[in-house]
């Protein structure tokens, strides 16, 4: 007697990427559209039309209009726009710096390490709307204001991750290779770290996106991002609580966008992660 | 009690790939107090028929067949029911004994654990049970480790720790995966004598799964050869090793490395003599290195005062269990970690008294190949990438398409294709990527390679392989290795000289031939009878049964 047995409960099969899908679509949606509202919105998001001020969504465009009778959809395209270029600016600046020390640490260690090291967890102690109140007060609010403060909050989050990974890369016998065979620290760095940690440092990248759409959004709410006219999904919120009761989708407008956004991104993360290490998402 | 394991497949399900059969029909049967030893090279599925014998493959893998435990189908058991039978009927022992233990929990509540799951009983008389377990497997000082951590033990303790949890519950059968592969052949010796002494005693059967040819005919009074997931042969174990009757298990026993009579024909060293003062390629003198704490004090001498010379053209064997000193010394011999005090000549050369770029220069005379073939090839470099990676300190090196035709005839020599250039590591078997890894050591054509276990990762037929490659490329290429193993079997096949380091001193040195024939040193001696050899016939107190059906 033959019997075909499962031998434990047998789990979900090895599911199709769906974080990466789902990241994908709405990452790339997200992008679309940011990249569209340079060139074409359905009405002007600056243009004011007191008559059609606070109308609902549906009665005047997708998402209604606010106080000035703004297109409240066109508002959030370019708002996108704006978000999106800062955040990726931002992290960007922020990878190459943070990525660089944490590969110096790693490949220096000793004296050096500490010192990158400790100057990172200062600054990773400092919030960044903190940061971007004192640039702020330096050179006054503004994009670049956002850039920077974001840039400098997202420096220890790459130190620490590239700092890392590269120790990993560096206790394996190819580098050990690399080193008999002549090569200096640097000359290893760039040769065997930097394209072994290039996935979780991507992945670390596509998830801080999301922090810094976030983060702009409370620069934007406190005023210290883009100027008016220019859109902003934070001062969009900030604008909204005056009206909270006449108007709430005024605020649920860019608040849905700021999540969709940043649940895109993190799918994308979660995807890439799984993407790159072989370890999940595979038990044979 | 009687085991019979019948299984007619275990297949693998994956995602949109069509299933594939791990393991074909194979059947065993286990006798009370009966020892079996399944043997296999990796991927031979015996690992496999153990966990489907527990219940514990992982839920893609699906076994079919019958595993009979006194006529109860373990394979037709649901979750709760197999509960009761593992550890409670059949216990397990694991390989790596440091990750089959929790790390943060005591090892007394980690036997008391298995004692409880299966017995009614108070924690005090599980306690005192745990105690007396601890004595019976050799902890000394069993009460006061009663409440120590895992980390506190030494490798061969955890072992025994293990070996105390499987029998905590006085299981009718225990299933040794692999359970002396991680340790020393001294602490492996006595680990199987334990097994032996308890089978004896508790009258259980023991299921050991090895590799290792010799440590199954030390212990197994049957033996079960694997390949590939197919049955190849079953029968008493010294007919099946000494007069195989199947190809395969013939080929296997011919791939051991030989004690007895090695396939090395010593090699003639080729210094030159030239007028010039006599000369050897490699002096290492009065070498030491100590290992201080923040205050300055020694806390470890891991190379005390070893001396030796070694002429071209030769392969110099260095023996040792881990712990001995032999890969610090491998470092010290590359330039990688400096001594303390002594010298290390290369061809009358201090490399620690010359300039760094002298020492860049002198480094091209010199590579190394490692022990682990997934951790010493880059992932994201080709075949070619790594293996011209040592050319990048030769000015003079070949550029463009030499240098191709540079990379493909050294792959060419160690037994690879030229294709193979452009393809990535993991493309590659465990033997394969040894093969490339020699392939860099000898693209830039060096006089010595320093070799630190660079087969102890690989299948028994792939070591073979390996090992006559590196004789070759001696005999070829005039190459000299130094050749670091934990395996005297090894050491003793390829070597032309030989030291036997014990805690960071040579103990004894000398020609392969007359060390491993003429030991003079008790602890040479001490290795060589702990070596578990396939025509040693039953050790460790077991005694021969007839099978009763």
């Amino acid at each position: 007697m033959m019997t075909a047995v499962t031998m434990s409960p047998s789990r979900f099969a090895k599911a199709p990427r769906t974080n990466l899908i789902a990241g994908v679509a709405i990452t790339s949606l997200l992008v679309a559209i940011a990249v569209v509202s340079n060139f074409w919105t359905p009405a002007s998001p600056s243009k004011m039309n007191i008559l059609s001020k606070l109308k609902a969504p549906l009665a005047s465009g997708l998402a209604g209009t606010d106080a000035f009778g703004r297109d409240i959809f066109s508002m959030l395209m370019l708002g996108a726009s704006n978000s999106l270029s800062i955040a990726l600016t931002a992290v960007f600046f922020g990878m190459v710096a943070g990525v660089a020390l944490g590969t110096i640490a790693a490949a220096m260690r000793g004296l050096v390490e500490e010192v990158i090291m400790r100057i990172a967890d200062v600054i990773f102690a400092f919030p960044a709307l903190i940061s971007a109140i004192m640039v702020a007060a330096l050179i006054g609010p503004g994009r670049l204001t956002a850039i920077i403060s974001i840039a400098l909050f997202a420096v220890p989050v790459f130190v620490r991750v590239s700092r890392g990974a590269a120790l990993r890369i560096r206790s394996l016998d190819y580098c050990l290779a690399a080193k008999v065979s002549g090569k200096n620290r640097f000359r290893i760095t760039t040769d065997h770290v930097l394209p072994n940690i290039a996935g979780a440092v991507l992945v670390q990248a596509t998830t801080q996106v999301g922090l810094a759409m976030i983060v702009e959004a409370g620069l934007g709410f406190l005023g210290l991002s883009v100027p008016p006219p220019a859109p902003s999904w934070g001062r969009m919120l900030s604008e909204a609580q005056t009206y909270l009761t006449q108007a709430p989708w005024m605020a649920i407008a860019p608040g849905l966008a700021i999540l969709i956004a940043v649940l895109g991104l993190n799918l994308l993360g979660d995807g890439l992660r799984d993407l790159f290490d072989p370890r999940s998402g595979s038990d044979a | 009690m009687t085991l019979k394991v019948d299984i007619s497949s275990i297949r693998l399900n994956a995602w949109r790939q069509p299933t594939r059969t791990l393991v074909k029909p194979v059947s065993f049967e286990l006798a009370q107090g009966g020892t079996l030893g399944v043997v296999g090279e990796s991927g031979s599925g015996k690992s496999l028929i153990s966990l489907a014998m527990l219940g514990l493959l992982p839920s893609r893998i699906k076994a079919e067949g019958r595993v009979l435990l006194d006529g109860e189908n373990l394979l037709e058991m649901t979750e709760r029911e197999l509960q009761r039978v593992r550890g409670a009927k059949i216990g397990m022992i694991f390989q790596e004994p440091m990750s089959a233990l929790n790390p943060s929990m005591r090892i007394g509540d980690q036997i008391i654990e298995g004692i409880l799951r299966h017995q009614t009983m108070s924690y005090t008389a599980a306690r005192e049970r745990a105690l007396q377990l601890l004595e019976r497997v050799g902890i000394p000082d069993a009460r006061n480790r009663l409440d120590a951590f895992p980390h506190e033990m030494s490798g061969g303790q955890r072992q025994r720790v293990g070996i105390a949890i499987a029998i905590a519950p006085g299981p009718k059968v225990l299933i040794a995966d692999e359970p002396t592969t991680a340790l020393d052949v001294t602490v492996q010796a006595e680990v199987l004598k334990l097994l032996g002494e308890l089978v004896a005693e508790m009258g259980m059967s023991l299921l050991m799964i090895s590799h290792d040819l010799g440590v199954i005919a030390s212990i197994c009074e049957r033996c079960l050869v694997l390949n590939r997931g197919e049955f190849v042969e079953e029968g008493l174990t010294p007919a099946v090793l000494l007069e195989p009757a199947q190809e395969y298990t013939k080929r296997l026993i011919a791939a051991q490395p030989r004690l007895e009579e090695t396939l090395n024909t010593p090699a003639q060293p080729t210094t030159k003599k030239n007028g010039s003062p006599y000369q050897a390629l490699l002096e290492v003198a009065a070498l030491e290195r100590e290992y201080t704490d923040r205050h300055g004090r020694v806390v470890m001498k891991a190379v005390d005062g070893i001396s030796f010379r070694q002429e071209a053209g030769t392969i110099h064997g260095i023996v040792g269990e881990s712990g001995c000193g032999k890969s610090t010394l491998a470092r010290i011999v590359m330039g990688l970690d400096k001594p303390t005090s002594g010298d290390v000549m290369f061809e009358g050369e201090d490399i620690f008294s010359v300039r760094p770029r002298e020492l860049l220069r002198l480094r091209r005379q010199f590579q190394m190949i490692f022990q682990d073939p997934q951790g010493s090839l880059d992932p994201r470099q080709t075949i070619s990438q790594i293996v011209a990676e040592p050319l990048y300190l030769d000015p003079d090196a070949p550029r463009g398409r030499d240098r191709a035709r540079l990379v493909s005839e050294t792959l060419q020599s160690v037994g690879l294709r030229s294709e193979d250039a452009q393809r990535y590591p993991h493309e590659f078997s465990g033997g394969q990527r040894q093969r490339i890894a020699i392939a860099r050591a000898v693209i830039g054509r060096p006089k010595l390679i320093v070799a630190d276990e660079p087969v102890s990762a690989l299948d028994l037929s792939v070591q073979a392989q390996v090992l006559r490659l590196i004789m070759d490329l001696r005999d070829r290429l005039g190459v000299s290795f130094l050749f670091i193993s934990h395996s005297l079997a090894v050491i003793e096949t390829i070597s032309d000289q030989v030291g036997v380091m014990y805690r960071g001193k040579f103990v004894e040195t000398g020609a392969a031939k007359d060390v491993f024939h003429r030991p003079q040193h008790e602890y040479t001696r001490k290795l060589l009878a702990a070596e578990p050899r396939i025509d040693q016939g039953l050790r460790y107190g077991i005694r021969p049964k007839l099978l009763s059906a």
